[in-house]
């Protein structure tokens, strides 16, 4: 019998397990606490994206509209950032 | 073999819930023209007022709600869907020979969404406290504190942009998944190409105008501080957003025109598409580009000065896509064999009208050049260059291109042409008008002018009435086709792509058979 | 009635992506609200932070988690053939979502409490980073909030209509991960930002 349940428990802890250690990031203070939200939540992000939202097995179509759409978003907010960093 | 598609069922219902995109493609030309019609009326009067006999007729304060309507409706109900909604929906599955878009169903829901966005946004006029006055553009804080009917208005745009994302997530789709055997992407004709582009741009960048609408809303809803300084918001923040969606709707605009040029022009020259890779490339190089530039319409907001120059590059080299497409139409006609039929004519006045606009444009995108004219007629005369020379006579282009198709008729030929010249006098006159006006002085948005600026008024206003005349004249054009024209033939212009394989009006499913493709879409055969 | 055209799973995966993608640039804005007044109020943020019950924030992290381990099961149980396991597992997504709801009511209710509600003179009266700090936290987890319900309704639309096919729960799943990823992104910006 195949067991299917455990790699979403796998994925389950691990977002679990990093969400923990981001809370004790940012308890040490506003640089770790930075280096956290933006190493840590995009890794669970990914985490998500690849295991539950299955894109680990998806062809290279569905794999490249999300990453479109973060692409975007990154080029949008350093264009914002153009104007608002250099005020 | 069924009947045609408008033999398929009568009465209104078989319209009104029909999945055919064909059926959906005119319902949305149906609605759209008599709004077009409005919007245009509404700046028919705008000009007339500018006569110091007719401007008693009005208030200040209604000029304000006219010119916000103009623009309302002209924009998020016209220009916007135009294109894509009409033609899109009923070509693009024939284009790529396929028998409907992926998802029938969410289509028409693409059109309710879009009526009931209509419905609300004019249901703003009469309600609440009277009709917005803020522009079509909502500028905070200004849109937070009139005490004018703005959170309606702001609703029923957000419906129309759930329209507009519900259309482009179903034209990418459908060009990924029901494209027949052996059509390639670089098999595709150049229209699908466009819509594909234009469909992108339709969902990464229309969600952020539903969330700034969403902003707006709350803020004047709740009193949530976004926007307002005094509420710990901040206005710029406001315009920041809005032209993040607002700047790549331009190109959401005038993308599908240039597919739907790019269309006709080969047909009429009876000879491929010249560097049909650089125009299939640059529409995706537009839309990517051409989202990027939001920030040339905020030179003078107090923006920094690092975010005026990047924005200031980023906006000249739109200029390169846009210039690789002009010249690639100037020589497809080279050597071709041209018959010079109404479309033909109606798409070279776009080829001139874009370039002229597009130029003005790349001249503001220059820093020191828009201080000076930022917010004056010559902006709105090079809108009005790029939006109605521009999608506007490609709209009329694609309107009498593929009229046999969808109709079954021909339409006046000779009503089509005598209408030319009136919409191209009256259309430099008017907005020639503006750049000058602009370039003196003449700021925009006003209800008053000094004296000085009078001369120029009348002009711009008598080449509005020119320009109304030519186009009630183009609609009679149609109107006469629609009532008295000869049947049309599947391919009345010895065009090559597909749905010119199929019976005009196309039967309900399209293809008998679906068509294997063998060869990319500009083939022209002798005797054609 | 046209019935030529059927969107295959393959093509209703992609649709249902394609919307996902309006999703995440919807949420995308108001990151970039965020960000924006972030970069301007950075004392005011952390001082607006400290108001955040980071122990609520915390526990909703691991509901809403959880609700999205329930859900990956219940389709993997669907997709084995394991009818009446998945929808159980069904079940106990709503539960979760539900929870996650109903600690955020607590959450809300408090900073009502407190006169940190747009349009409360309190709020009023502090410095603009902080009433800007407020806004946008509002405005992100009460539009999240209206997500988990949208959600709610689709799930539990699914499995009160016994809908529950694998292409359909996957789709209903994907939106419910979406959901999931953008609560991840809220967590440090508000609840952690002190």
């Amino acid at each position: 019998m195949e067991r299917w349940w455990i790699p979403p428990l796998g994925t389950w802890a691990a977002l679990l397990v990093l969400t923990a250690a981001l809370a004790a990031l940012s308890r040490l203070g506003p640089a770790p606490a930075l280096l956290g939200l933006l190493l840590l939540t995009p890794t669970k992000a990914w985490l998500v994206l690849r295991h539950f939202m299955h894109l680990k097995g998806e062809g290279l179509l569905l794999r490249v509209v999300p990453a479109v759409a973060l692409g975007t978003l990154l080029i949008y907010l350093s264009l914002l950032f153009s104007d608002v960093a250099f005020r | 073999m069924s009947g045609s598609y408008l033999q398929a069922g009568h009465g209104i219902r078989s319209w009104l819930l029909s999945t055919d995109h064909k059926r959906v493609g005119i319902l949305y030309l149906a609605l759209m023209s008599g709004l077009f019609l409005a919007g245009a009326g509404i700046g028919f009067l705008m000009r007339l007022v500018q006569l110091y006999r007719f401007q008693p007729l009005i208030t200040a304060q209604t000029y304000n709600a006219l010119f916000t309507l103009h623009g309302v409706i002209m924009i998020f109900l016209f220009v916007i869907p135009g294109l894509p909604a009409v033609f899109g929906n009923f070509l693009l599955p024939i284009l790529i020979g396929a028998r409907d878009v992926l998802f029938p169903r969410l289509n028409l829901a693409s059109f309710w969404f879009f009526a009931a966005g209509a419905a609300v946004a004019l249901a703003s006029l009469f309600t609440g406290g009277g009709p917005p006055d803020t522009g079509w553009s909502f500028y905070a804080p200004f849109s937070l504190r009139t005490g004018t009917n703005v959170t309606l208005a702001a609703l029923g745009v957000f419906l129309l942009g759930f329209s507009s994302m519900l259309t482009g997530i179903n034209f990418i789709a459908t060009i990924h998944r029901l494209r027949a055997p052996g059509m390639g992407f670089f098999r595709m004709p150049l229209f699908v190409w466009s819509l594909y582009a234009t469909g992108w741009v339709q969902i990464l960048a229309t969600p952020i105008l539903a969330v700034t609408l969403i902003l707006v809303m709350l803020e004047r809803l709740f009193g949530v501080g976004i926007f307002d300084p005094a509420r710990g918001g901040d206005p710029l923040l406001y315009q920041h957003l809005f032209w993040t969606y607002s700047h790549p709707a331009v190109y959401i605009m005038i993308v599908p025109a240039m597919g739907a040029i790019s269309e006709i022009l080969p047909t009429f020259a009876h000879r491929p598409v010249f560097g049909y890779r650089a125009i299939a490339l640059s529409s995706l190089a537009i839309a990517s580009v051409g989202s990027l530039v939001w920030g040339h319409h905020m030179f003078t907001s107090g923006m920094s000065e690092t975010g005026d120059i990047v924005f200031s590059v980023l906006t000249m080299l739109v200029a390169v896509p846009s210039a690789i497409k002009v010249f690639n139409w100037v020589a497809t006609l080279h050597r071709g064999r041209i018959d010079f039929e109404p479309p033909l004519l109606y798409a070279l006045t776009f080829v001139f009208l874009f370039a002229a606009g597009g130029i003005t444009g790349v001249l503001q995108g220059a820093l020191s050049v828009n201080v000076h004219v930022h917010d004056t007629y010559w902006i709105v005369g090079h809108f009005h260059y790029v939006m109605f020379g521009g999608t506007g006579f490609a709209f009329l282009a694609a309107g009498l291109h593929w009229f046999p198709k969808m109709s079954g008729r021909m339409y006046s030929r000779r009503l089509a042409f005598a209408a030319w010249p009136l919409l191209f006098t009256g259309f430099n006159l008017l907005y020639g008008g503006m750049l000058a006006a602009g370039w003196m002085g003449m700021p925009r948005r006003y209800f008053h002018h000094l004296p000085r600026y009078h001369g120029i008024h009348v002009w711009m206003t008598v080449g509005s009435w020119i320009l109304v005349a030519g186009i009630l004249l183009y609609v009679a054009a149609i109107l006469r086709g629609l009532l008295r024209g000869a049947r049309a033939p599947a391919n009345p212009w010895g065009g090559s792509t597909l749905e010119w394989t199929v019976p005009s009006p196309p039967p309900v499913e399209n293809f008998e058979t679906v068509p294997v493709i063998t060869e990319g879409p500009y083939v022209f055969r002798e005797g054609s | 009635m046209n019935t030529a055209v059927h969107a295959d799973a393959e093509g209703t995966r992609l649709g249902m992506w394609l919307f996902l993608v309006t999703e995440l640039v919807l949420f995308g804005g108001l990151f970039m609200a965020y960000a924006y007044q972030r970069q301007l109020h950075g004392a005011a943020f952390h001082v607006g932070g400290q108001a955040m019950d980071a122990r609520l924030g915390l526990t909703n992290t691991a509901v809403l988690i959880t609700s999205s381990l329930t859900m990956a099961l219940a389709l993997e149980a669907a997709r084995h053939g394991a009818r009446g396991l998945s929808r159980a597992f069904q079940g106990a997504t709503l539960a979760l979502g539900l929870a996650f709801l109903a600690i955020k009511a607590v959450e809300w209710s408090a900073k009502f409490h407190h006169g940190l509600r747009p349009g409360h003179p309190h709020l009023a009266s502090l410095p603009p980073g902080e009433q800007a700090f407020f806004g946008l936290y509002f405005t992100l987890t009460g539009l999240h909030g209206l997500h988990v319900v949208a959600g709610l309704l689709v799930l539990g639309g699914i499995l009160a209509l016994g809908k529950d096919r694998p292409l359909v729960l996957e789709c209903g799943g994907l939106y419910w991960h979406l959901v999931d990823i953008v609560w991840i992104f809220l967590l440090p910006l508000f609840y952690l930002a002190a």
